[in-house]
């Protein structure tokens, strides 16, 4: 083809087009190819983009400088006594506020706009028909952040080490705070990757730029905050806290997993099935978060706590389930492929396929197993029980808990049913509706009896079992007594009804068989197998 | 790798995509056979677009389904990419890389490793002449430089059906005959091609068959010829005689299926009923001679396919 632009010295560009190339017998040159042809290609691509622009240079240059200054500064401020004064802990707070604006504004801020910035600027299309699955996307985008997190750190750890020598301080506090700035990172970085992900329709975009703007400033403001607290009230942290570090270390690992799962989800094409691995590390994420739960309750003996374990469970349920049951998910072709064969595989495994009300009865079931396996475990180990005073609360506010999961989340995918498929943003209507139903409806029979009432106040009763947190704390207080039990068996009919329902109407989802994979698919599949022999190159 | 196969590469099954009442692809139905390029035309807004974006896997159709070498687009539209490179017709690309950067990400993307890599990025810079740019910052090339990166860019990993929207848009005279040698010799190899351009008499030159599509609808589809003759009820004719012009009038005005005769100074002009064929054109011109006319010039005229464009479409928009 022709030129149409004054080409730079051809020496230049030949020079260039080999390095490119040519396999290098050069040291670094040897130990770049290595390496990059073994990582993602999104990360080869943005670590060379970051390379040539002025944003990373900038950011690092100031975190640099403020490192320098804040050496220099806090060190010749300290010089006479240094010798005799332990002065590390001053040094090393700066530091950790320092660390903190890459590690919690830049890093994450950075994935969430490249990510967004794929859409907008219309590459991303290119992308996802490339040969990157969508799992590599995400991937990709995750191991550049954790790219930056590990260039911060390391230009960081010369300086950190001088702290230590400036006494004051342990290597265990040093290492903690090290541990706690990096899963902050890692986490947040993955949760403003999944935001940018199922934000990519531009009516979307001003509030998830805002959103994102304003949790990463207050997030900011948080970490700093507590450094310069806790590095001043616990210099000298231990190890002893060692389940709080592994709590928080578990829960991060296994949320990390579920947002790139769901991001994937959300740019992958539609026929793909994502729903089993998504509810499976959905599975696994709150069996850990109901694990260190649990272990509070056991450490503490408090049978108390019972109560806003189950608030906090309700409460994410709720969210979950209504991104659950709105999501537009149906069991395509593709995904029939890998149905269960056998009757009990469909019984039992079918709830992780794709769709709405397979979600909904996932959700019901894993939030049942929990309120059960508590009920269990009260039983099981009398010898704590002993410690329980509340036994029966704790059981009238699971299955109330449970009850009101049933009744909302069934209410909102019953109604999610009659919205359009193709409407783009459901889960955010779903979410928007069920916070509207649990906000609004109990509100009906509370207004009525208000004004019933002449507009003074009035007790609990049975009338009132639609108000959640007015029955939990009723219950929470008061056992079961008849009005309680009352309202606890009104609850409990209305949303077995729901349920019902609901199971009905994805029945006709469970008893979809397993369909036989396309032949010319099981053609590549055979010949995918067989080893081939080496092709001659193409390109030759 | 291209691999030759007895189904066709590409296939559509009465593909229907709406966008609420807008048909944008109204049951569109064709195939196309490996090595051979599809042109596909249309007035704007009449869905070629939308078309070659749900074959890309980037739309999913409403109704119907559309194989790439076997694959359903929309159930294995993984397999469907890794067989298939899409030019789209609006396209953005990375900022702080160069054209170089740009296409080794796409080789890795596609798993090309170590030499098979460079071999490739080699290969794909030569062939789209993008050499002499190579070190060139993307946000500052032309718009046909931009065209010869993204085509580089669905070429690189040597696929076997190519999808270009438009890629002649922007591209120079020049570039213009040197793209269709190109895809010529992209069919050669066995590459099928579907390509979708507003200048027809290009896309005569370069494809096997054609499809005309309006406001969703596929009015015509078949080799050029077939189109020609299935919608040009005539065969202009246009011969030069040395002397005779007037005799030759008469003669041929008593001839089988000869519509109108009229001369033009040296020129003799005859319209003959139904398209005729290459052979009968020769048989005509032969009796000609025989009779004893001394025939320096015998042509066609009037049959390109602009003039068929015109005639089917209406130019109507939805
Ligand atoms: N995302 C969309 N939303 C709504 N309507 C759309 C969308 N995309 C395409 N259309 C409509 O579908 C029809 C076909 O559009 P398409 O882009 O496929 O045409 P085209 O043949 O490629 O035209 P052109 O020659 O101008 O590129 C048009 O009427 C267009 O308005
Ligand atoms: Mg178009």
């Amino acid at each position: 083809m022709s030129q149409g632009t004054t080409p730079p010295p051809l020496e230049r560009q030949k020079a260039l087009i080999e390095r490119f190339t040519e396999a290098s017998s050069q040291g670094w040159q040897q130990v770049w190819d290595w390496w990059s042809e073994r990582s993602n290609p999104i990360v080869v691509k943005e670590a060379r983009q970051s390379l040539n622009s002025n944003q990373f240079v900038i950011c690092f240059g100031i975190t640099l400088v403020a490192v320098l200054i804040w050496t220099m500064f806090s060190v010749f401020s300290q010089l006479p006594n240094a010798y005799y004064l332990p002065g590390g802990l001053l040094v090393l707070t700066g530091y950790f506020v320092i660390l903190s604006f890459p590690l919690i504004l830049v890093i994450p801020f950075t994935a969430y706009r490249s990510m967004m910035l794929e859409a907008e600027s219309r590459t991303f299309e290119l992308v996802s028909i490339s040969g990157l699955s969508a799992k590599q996307i995400v991937q990709g985008k995750m191991s550049s952040a954790c790219l930056q997190i590990a260039i911060y750190l390391s230009t960081m750890l010369p300086c950190i080490v001088i702290t230590y020598l400036l006494r004051g301080i342990s290597v265990s506090t040093i290492l903690i705070y090290l541990y706690f700035m990096v899963i902050a990172s890692v986490v947040l970085s993955a949760i403003s990757i999944m935001i940018a992900t199922v934000s990519r329709q531009r009516f979307l975009q001003v509030f998830s730029n805002l959103f994102i703007l304003g949790m990463q400033l207050v997030l900011f403001y948080v970490v700093c905050a507590a450094t310069i607290a806790f590095v001043y009230s616990f210099p000298m942290m231990s190890w002893v806290n060692a389940p709080v570090l592994i709590s928080i270390g578990t829960i991060v690992l296994t949320t990390v997993p579920l947002c790139m799962q769901c991001s994937a989800a959300a740019i992958d094409f539609p026929s793909e099935n994502h729903a089993v691995a998504i509810r499976s590390r959905f599975l696994v994420w709150i069996g850990t978060i109901f694990f260190w739960c649990a272990w509070v309750v056991v450490t503490t003996e408090t049978a108390g706590h019972w109560v806003w374990i189950y608030s906090v469970l309700l409460a994410i349920f709720l969210v979950v389930g209504a991104l659950g049951v709105s999501e537009r998910g149906v069991l395509s072709p593709r995904a029939q492929r890998a149905l269960p064969r056998t009757l009990l595989g469909q019984c039992t495994l079918t709830w992780f396929y794709p769709g709405a009300g397979l979600a909904y009865v996932f959700f019901t079931s894993v939030f049942a197993s929990v309120v059960i396996g508590v009920i269990g475990f009260a039983y099981a180990f009398p010898l704590y029980s002993a410690a329980y005073q509340q036994e029966e609360e704790t059981i009238a506010i699971g299955v109330a808990a449970l009850c009101y999961f049933m009744l909302y989340t069934g209410l909102t995918r019953l109604i999610m049913m009659t919205v359009p498929r193709h409407i783009v943003g459901r889960p955010f209507l779903g979410l928007l509706m069920q916070a509207f139903l649990f906000a609004l409806v109990p509100l009906l029979p509370y207004l009525v009896l208000l004004s019933l009432n002449d507009f003074r106040s009035f007790s609990y009763g049975w009338h009132q079992f639609l108000f959640v947190t007015w029955t939990i704390s009723e219950l929470d207080s008061g056992g079961f007594s008849s009005v309680n039990a009352g309202a606890l068996v009104l609850l409990a009919a209305l949303s077995g009804v729901v349920f019902l329902i609901n199971l009905l109407m994805c029945g006709r989802d469970v008893l979809l068989l397993r369909v036989e994979v396309p032949p010319r698919v099981q053609q590549e599949l055979a010949s995918s197998r067989t080893p081939e022999a080496p092709v001659e190159s193409v390109f030759d | 790798m291209v691999v030759p196969s007895n189904h066709p590469m590409i296939e559509l099954r009465r593909l229907f995509r709406f966008y609420g009442k807008t048909k944008a692809v109204n049951d569109v139905s064709f195939h196309v056979n490996a090595g051979q390029v599809f042109g596909f035309i249309g007035p704007n807004g009449a869905g070629k677009t939308t078309t070659m974006r749900i074959l890309a896997t980037l739309d999913t159709p409403d109704y119907g389904d559309a194989l790439i070498d076997g694959f359903s687009v929309i159930n294995d539209p993984d397999r469907v990419r890794r067989r298939m490179g899409f030019m789209p017709d609006d396209y953005g690309t990375y900022p702080n890389m160069n054209c170089l950067e740009y296409l080794d990400f796409f080789a890795r993307s596609y798993g090309l490793v170590g030499r098979e890599r460079m071999k490739a990025i080699r290969y794909t810079l030569g062939y789209t002449g993008l050499d002499k740019i190579a070190e060139k910052s993307i946000q500052g090339l032309s718009k046909g430089m931009r065209q010869r990166l993204c085509l580089g860019r669905a070429m690189i990993h040597r696929p076997a059906v190519l999808i270009l929207d438009e890629p002649a848009n922007g591209l120079d005279p020049r570039a213009r005959i040197e793209l269709r040698q190109m895809v010529l010799g992209l069919a050669a190899e066995g590459t099928s091609l579907l390509i979708s351009s507003h200048i027809l008499s290009e896309l005569g030159e370069m494809c096997d068959s054609l499809g005309i599509i309006e406001r969703g609808c596929m009015i015509v589809s078949g080799t050029v010829q077939e189109i020609q003759s299935r919608l040009m009820p005539h065969t202009n004719l246009k011969m030069k005689v040395i002397e005779q012009q007037q005799k030759l009038v008469e003669w041929l005005s008593v001839q089988d299926g000869v519509d109108a005769v009229a001369v033009d100074g040296t020129m003799v002009r005859c319209q003959i009923l139904g398209a005729k064929s290459d052979r009968e054109q020769a048989a005509l011109l032969r009796a000609i001679v025989h009779e004893g006319f001394d025939v320096i010039e015998f042509s066609t005229e009037g049959q390109t396919l602009e003039d068929v464009f015109m005639r089917i479409t209406t130019g109507a928009v939805q």
